[in-house]
Protein backbone atom coordinates (compact mmCIF):
# COMPACT_ATOMS: atom_id res chain seq x y z
CA UNK A 1 0.00 0.00 0.00
CA UNK A 2 1.02 3.38 -0.68
CA UNK A 3 0.79 6.57 1.97
CA UNK A 4 1.51 10.41 1.70
CA UNK A 5 3.41 11.75 4.26
CA UNK A 6 4.62 15.33 4.41
CA UNK A 7 3.78 15.45 0.47
CA UNK A 8 6.15 12.43 -0.11
CA UNK A 9 4.58 9.09 -1.15
CA UNK A 10 6.04 6.00 0.04
CA UNK A 11 4.86 2.24 0.16
CA UNK A 12 4.88 0.70 3.53
CA UNK A 13 3.83 -3.38 4.57
CA UNK A 14 0.30 -4.10 5.52
CA UNK A 15 -0.51 -3.62 9.03
CA UNK A 16 2.16 -0.28 9.42
CA UNK A 17 0.67 1.23 12.24
CA UNK A 18 1.66 5.24 12.77
CA UNK A 19 3.69 4.87 15.65
CA UNK A 20 5.98 2.63 12.92
CA UNK A 21 5.86 5.54 10.37
CA UNK A 22 6.35 8.51 13.52
CA UNK A 23 9.25 6.17 14.90
CA UNK A 24 11.56 6.40 11.53
CA UNK A 25 10.96 10.25 10.94
CA UNK A 26 13.53 12.67 12.40
CA UNK A 27 11.21 14.91 14.54
CA UNK A 28 13.27 17.49 16.42
CA UNK A 29 10.38 18.05 18.87
CA UNK A 30 7.94 17.63 21.11
CA UNK A 31 5.72 19.99 20.36
CA UNK A 32 4.39 18.70 16.95
CA UNK A 33 0.92 17.10 16.51
CA UNK A 34 0.19 14.49 13.48
CA UNK A 35 -2.97 14.55 11.31
CA UNK A 36 -4.06 11.93 9.49
CA UNK A 37 -6.56 12.48 6.86
CA UNK A 38 -6.93 16.31 8.20
CA UNK A 39 -7.25 14.62 11.89
CA UNK A 40 -5.12 15.03 14.33
CA UNK A 41 -4.28 11.74 16.11
CA UNK A 42 -3.27 11.85 20.01
CA UNK A 43 0.44 10.39 20.75
CA UNK A 44 -1.18 7.41 22.77
CA UNK A 45 -3.49 6.65 20.03
CA UNK A 46 -0.13 6.13 17.54
CA UNK A 47 0.17 2.05 18.19
CA UNK A 48 -3.86 1.48 17.87
CA UNK A 49 -3.63 3.31 14.48
CA UNK A 50 -3.17 0.81 11.72
CA UNK A 51 -2.47 2.58 8.37
CA UNK A 52 -4.63 2.16 5.74
CA UNK A 53 -3.75 2.75 1.49
CA UNK A 54 -3.79 6.25 0.49
CA UNK A 55 -3.70 7.67 3.44
CA UNK A 56 -2.16 11.33 4.37
CA UNK A 57 -0.16 12.00 7.42
CA UNK A 58 1.30 15.18 8.37
CA UNK A 59 3.43 16.21 11.26
CA UNK A 60 2.00 19.69 12.29
CA UNK A 61 4.55 21.85 14.16
CA UNK A 62 2.88 23.82 17.23
CA UNK A 63 3.82 27.26 17.57
CA UNK A 64 4.09 28.98 20.69
CA UNK A 65 5.22 32.61 20.05
CA UNK A 66 2.44 35.87 20.96
CA UNK B 1 -24.67 53.65 20.56
CA UNK B 2 -23.61 55.70 17.49
CA UNK B 3 -19.86 54.13 17.27
CA UNK B 4 -21.74 50.85 17.09
CA UNK B 5 -24.05 51.53 14.36
CA UNK B 6 -22.22 49.37 11.77
CA UNK B 7 -22.24 46.70 14.40
CA UNK B 8 -25.88 47.34 15.09
CA UNK B 9 -27.18 46.95 11.11
CA UNK B 10 -26.18 43.46 11.12
CA UNK B 11 -28.95 41.36 11.48
CA UNK B 12 -27.01 39.48 13.15
CA UNK B 13 -25.79 41.14 15.69
CA UNK B 14 -28.56 44.43 16.53
CA UNK B 15 -29.20 46.44 19.54
CA UNK B 16 -29.29 43.55 21.63
CA UNK B 17 -26.43 41.96 20.39
CA UNK B 18 -24.30 45.18 21.00
CA UNK B 19 -25.82 45.33 24.50
CA UNK B 20 -24.43 41.64 24.87
CA UNK B 21 -21.03 42.45 23.54
CA UNK B 22 -21.39 45.16 26.07
CA UNK B 23 -22.21 43.18 28.89
CA UNK B 24 -19.46 40.87 28.11
CA UNK B 25 -15.85 39.94 30.41
CA UNK B 26 -13.31 39.26 28.55
CA UNK B 27 -9.60 38.65 29.58
CA UNK B 28 -6.45 38.99 27.60
CA UNK B 29 -3.74 37.36 28.04
CA UNK B 30 -0.39 38.73 27.13
CA UNK B 31 -0.49 42.19 25.57
CA UNK B 32 2.44 41.74 23.17
CA UNK B 33 1.89 40.77 19.24
CA UNK B 34 -1.42 38.78 19.55
CA UNK B 35 -2.09 40.70 22.24
CA UNK B 36 -2.28 44.52 20.58
CA UNK B 37 -4.46 43.36 17.49
CA UNK B 38 -6.57 41.88 19.65
CA UNK B 39 -7.34 44.99 22.24
CA UNK B 40 -8.29 47.05 18.94
CA UNK B 41 -10.49 44.26 17.55
CA UNK B 42 -12.45 43.66 21.11
CA UNK B 43 -12.32 47.61 21.64
CA UNK B 44 -13.82 48.09 17.96
CA UNK B 45 -16.67 45.32 18.76
CA UNK B 46 -17.92 47.09 22.05
CA UNK B 47 -16.92 44.24 25.08
CA UNK B 48 -17.59 46.47 27.61
CA UNK B 49 -15.20 44.79 29.97
CA UNK B 50 -11.61 43.70 29.28
CA UNK B 51 -8.79 42.52 31.42
CA UNK B 52 -5.19 43.06 30.44
CA UNK B 53 -2.64 40.67 31.64
CA UNK B 54 0.91 40.90 31.34
CA UNK B 55 4.47 42.15 33.46
CA UNK B 56 6.10 42.65 30.69
CA UNK B 57 7.95 46.24 29.58
CA UNK B 58 7.96 47.51 26.27
CA UNK B 59 10.87 46.95 24.35
CA UNK B 60 12.51 48.78 21.02
CA UNK B 61 12.05 45.39 19.12
CA UNK B 62 8.58 44.57 19.53
CA UNK B 63 7.79 47.68 17.74
CA UNK B 64 7.45 45.72 14.08
CA UNK B 65 4.58 44.16 15.49
CA UNK B 66 3.17 45.84 18.49
CA UNK B 67 1.49 49.06 17.29
CA UNK B 68 -0.24 49.74 21.04
CA UNK B 69 3.50 50.86 21.49
CA UNK B 70 5.71 53.62 20.33
CA UNK B 71 9.81 54.14 20.75
CA UNK B 72 9.12 56.86 23.45
CA UNK B 73 7.41 54.46 25.77
CA UNK B 74 10.41 51.99 26.07
CA UNK B 75 10.78 50.68 30.07
CA UNK B 76 7.21 51.55 30.78
CA UNK B 77 4.87 48.59 31.59
CA UNK B 78 2.81 47.23 28.39
CA UNK B 79 -0.72 46.96 30.34
CA UNK B 80 -0.39 50.67 31.09
CA UNK B 81 0.57 52.00 28.09
CA UNK B 82 -1.77 49.34 26.29
CA UNK B 83 -4.77 50.41 28.35
CA UNK B 84 -4.27 54.21 27.73
CA UNK B 85 -3.86 54.05 23.98
CA UNK B 86 -7.32 51.54 23.87
CA UNK B 87 -8.92 54.28 26.23
CA UNK B 88 -8.27 57.19 23.79
CA UNK B 89 -9.94 54.81 20.77
CA UNK B 90 -12.89 53.47 22.80
CA UNK B 91 -13.22 55.51 26.03
CA UNK B 92 -16.71 54.23 27.11
CA UNK B 93 -15.29 51.12 27.69
CA UNK B 94 -13.91 49.47 31.03
CA UNK B 95 -10.40 48.14 31.12
CA UNK B 96 -8.37 46.69 34.34
CA UNK B 97 -4.81 45.98 34.21
CA UNK B 98 -3.53 42.96 36.19
CA UNK B 99 1.04 44.16 36.14
CA UNK B 100 1.71 40.22 37.02
CA UNK B 101 3.05 36.83 35.94
CA UNK B 102 0.66 34.53 35.72
CA UNK B 103 1.02 31.82 37.92
CA UNK B 104 -0.52 29.01 39.98
CA UNK B 105 -1.25 30.78 43.40
CA UNK B 106 -2.13 34.09 41.86
CA UNK B 107 -4.50 33.18 38.64
CA UNK B 108 -8.20 32.73 40.39
CA UNK B 109 -8.39 36.41 41.58
CA UNK B 110 -7.26 37.14 38.06
CA UNK B 111 -9.20 35.03 36.12
CA UNK B 112 -12.62 34.59 38.31
CA UNK B 113 -14.13 38.05 36.76
CA UNK B 114 -13.79 37.02 33.27
CA UNK B 115 -15.74 34.62 30.95
CA UNK B 116 -13.56 34.80 28.18
CA UNK B 117 -9.95 34.06 28.37
CA UNK B 118 -7.84 35.03 25.12
CA UNK B 119 -4.35 33.51 25.04
CA UNK B 120 -1.77 36.11 23.48
CA UNK B 121 1.06 34.80 25.32
CA UNK B 122 4.41 34.77 24.20
CA UNK B 123 5.73 31.16 25.81
CA UNK B 124 4.17 27.14 25.22
CA UNK B 125 5.56 27.48 29.20
CA UNK B 126 2.95 30.08 29.95
CA UNK B 127 0.42 29.21 26.76
CA UNK B 128 -0.57 25.76 28.67
CA UNK B 129 -0.31 26.95 32.00
CA UNK B 130 -3.22 29.13 30.67
CA UNK B 131 -4.79 26.06 28.94
CA UNK B 132 -4.91 24.09 32.45
CA UNK B 133 -6.14 27.19 34.51
CA UNK B 134 -8.86 27.43 32.16
CA UNK B 135 -9.97 23.86 31.88
CA UNK B 136 -9.48 23.77 35.96
CA UNK B 137 -11.60 27.16 36.31
CA UNK B 138 -13.85 26.27 33.42
CA UNK B 139 -13.40 29.46 31.78
CA UNK B 140 -13.47 29.30 27.78
CA UNK B 141 -9.96 29.61 25.87
CA UNK B 142 -9.60 30.97 22.92
CA UNK B 143 -5.84 30.03 22.08
CA UNK B 144 -3.57 31.85 19.23
CA UNK B 145 -0.06 31.50 18.74
CA UNK B 146 2.43 32.76 15.78
CA UNK B 147 5.71 31.81 14.81
CA UNK B 148 7.91 33.12 11.93
CA UNK B 149 5.11 32.98 8.94
CA UNK B 150 2.63 30.44 10.34
CA UNK B 151 -0.15 30.73 13.00
CA UNK B 152 -2.49 28.34 15.16
CA UNK B 153 -5.94 29.33 16.70
CA UNK B 154 -8.26 26.76 18.45
CA UNK B 155 -11.28 27.79 21.12
CA UNK B 156 -11.00 25.63 24.41
CA UNK B 157 -14.45 24.90 26.19
CA UNK B 158 -13.72 22.76 29.28
CA UNK B 159 -15.47 19.85 29.78
CA UNK B 160 -16.59 20.20 26.01
CA UNK B 161 -14.02 20.32 23.44
CA UNK B 162 -10.59 19.45 23.19
CA UNK B 163 -7.61 21.48 25.11
CA UNK B 164 -4.54 21.74 24.11
CA UNK B 165 -3.31 18.85 25.88
CA UNK B 166 -5.24 16.69 24.53
CA UNK B 167 -3.17 17.68 21.34
CA UNK B 168 0.01 17.89 22.61
CA UNK B 169 0.16 15.83 26.15
CA UNK B 170 3.62 15.79 26.98
CA UNK B 171 6.25 18.77 25.36
CA UNK B 172 9.12 19.96 26.69
CA UNK B 173 8.07 23.27 27.20
CA UNK B 174 11.60 25.43 27.72
CA UNK B 175 12.08 24.28 24.08
CA UNK B 176 11.09 27.58 23.42
CA UNK B 177 13.52 29.68 21.04
CA UNK B 178 12.88 33.34 20.19
CA UNK B 179 12.07 33.05 16.46
CA UNK B 180 11.13 36.06 14.13
CA UNK B 181 7.52 37.10 13.57
CA UNK B 182 6.16 39.71 10.97
CA UNK B 183 3.34 42.04 11.70
CA UNK B 184 0.79 40.56 9.04
CA UNK B 185 0.77 36.91 10.52
CA UNK B 186 0.47 38.51 13.83
CA UNK B 187 -2.63 40.80 12.75
CA UNK B 188 -4.50 38.11 11.07
CA UNK B 189 -3.92 35.29 13.85
CA UNK B 190 -5.23 37.95 16.35
CA UNK B 191 -8.22 38.98 13.93
CA UNK B 192 -9.49 35.51 14.09
CA UNK B 193 -9.29 35.10 18.04
CA UNK B 194 -11.14 38.39 18.06
CA UNK B 195 -13.43 36.55 15.85
CA UNK B 196 -13.90 33.73 18.18
CA UNK B 197 -14.67 35.90 21.39
CA UNK B 198 -17.65 37.50 18.80
CA UNK B 199 -18.93 34.47 18.31
CA UNK B 200 -18.72 33.06 21.67
CA UNK B 201 -20.72 36.10 23.35
CA UNK B 202 -23.41 36.23 20.34
CA UNK B 203 -23.50 32.04 20.21
CA UNK B 204 -22.95 31.87 16.69
CA UNK B 205 -21.81 28.52 15.08
CA UNK B 206 -18.85 27.77 13.49
CA UNK B 207 -16.30 28.19 16.33
CA UNK B 208 -13.10 26.37 16.21
CA UNK B 209 -14.04 24.22 18.91
CA UNK B 210 -12.34 20.53 18.07
CA UNK B 211 -10.86 21.75 15.49
CA UNK B 212 -7.06 23.38 15.33
CA UNK B 213 -6.98 26.17 12.61
CA UNK B 214 -3.62 26.42 10.99
CA UNK B 215 -2.34 29.52 8.92
CA UNK B 216 0.45 29.06 6.67
CA UNK B 217 1.36 32.57 5.31
CA UNK B 218 3.74 31.76 2.66
CA UNK B 219 1.74 29.06 1.34
CA UNK B 220 -1.84 31.34 2.24
CA UNK B 221 -3.18 28.15 3.11
CA UNK B 222 -5.42 27.60 5.82
CA UNK B 223 -6.42 23.90 7.54
CA UNK B 224 -9.01 22.99 9.65
CA UNK B 225 -7.84 19.67 11.14
CA UNK B 226 -10.26 18.07 13.60
CA UNK B 227 -9.19 17.58 17.02
CA UNK B 228 -11.02 15.21 19.92
CA UNK B 229 -11.32 14.93 23.27
CA UNK B 230 -8.95 12.86 24.39
CA UNK B 231 -10.12 10.34 26.99
CA UNK B 232 -6.99 9.90 28.73
CA UNK B 233 -6.00 14.00 28.95
CA UNK B 234 -4.18 14.45 32.03
CA UNK B 235 -5.72 18.13 32.17
CA UNK B 236 -9.60 17.97 31.29
CA UNK B 237 -10.23 14.13 31.14
CA UNK B 238 -12.40 14.42 34.64
CA UNK B 239 -14.15 17.46 33.60
CA UNK B 240 -17.88 17.72 31.70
Amino acid sequence: MYITINGQNIELAENTTLLDIIKKQDIKTTLYAVELNMKIIPKDKFEETVLNDKDRIEIVHFVGGG
Amino acid sequence: MERYSRNIILEKIGLEGQKKLLDSKVLVAGVGGLGSYVLVNLAGLGIGNIGILDYDVIELSNLNRQFLYNPSQTGKLKTEAAKKRILKFNPDINIETFNTKLNESNYQSIIEKYDIIVDCFDSFESKFLLNDIAVKTSKTLVHGAVSEFKGQVMTVIPGSSACLRCIIPYADLNEYITKGVVSPIVSVIASIEALEVMKLIMGFDGLLTNQLLIFDALKTEFKKLTAERNTNCMVCSGEN
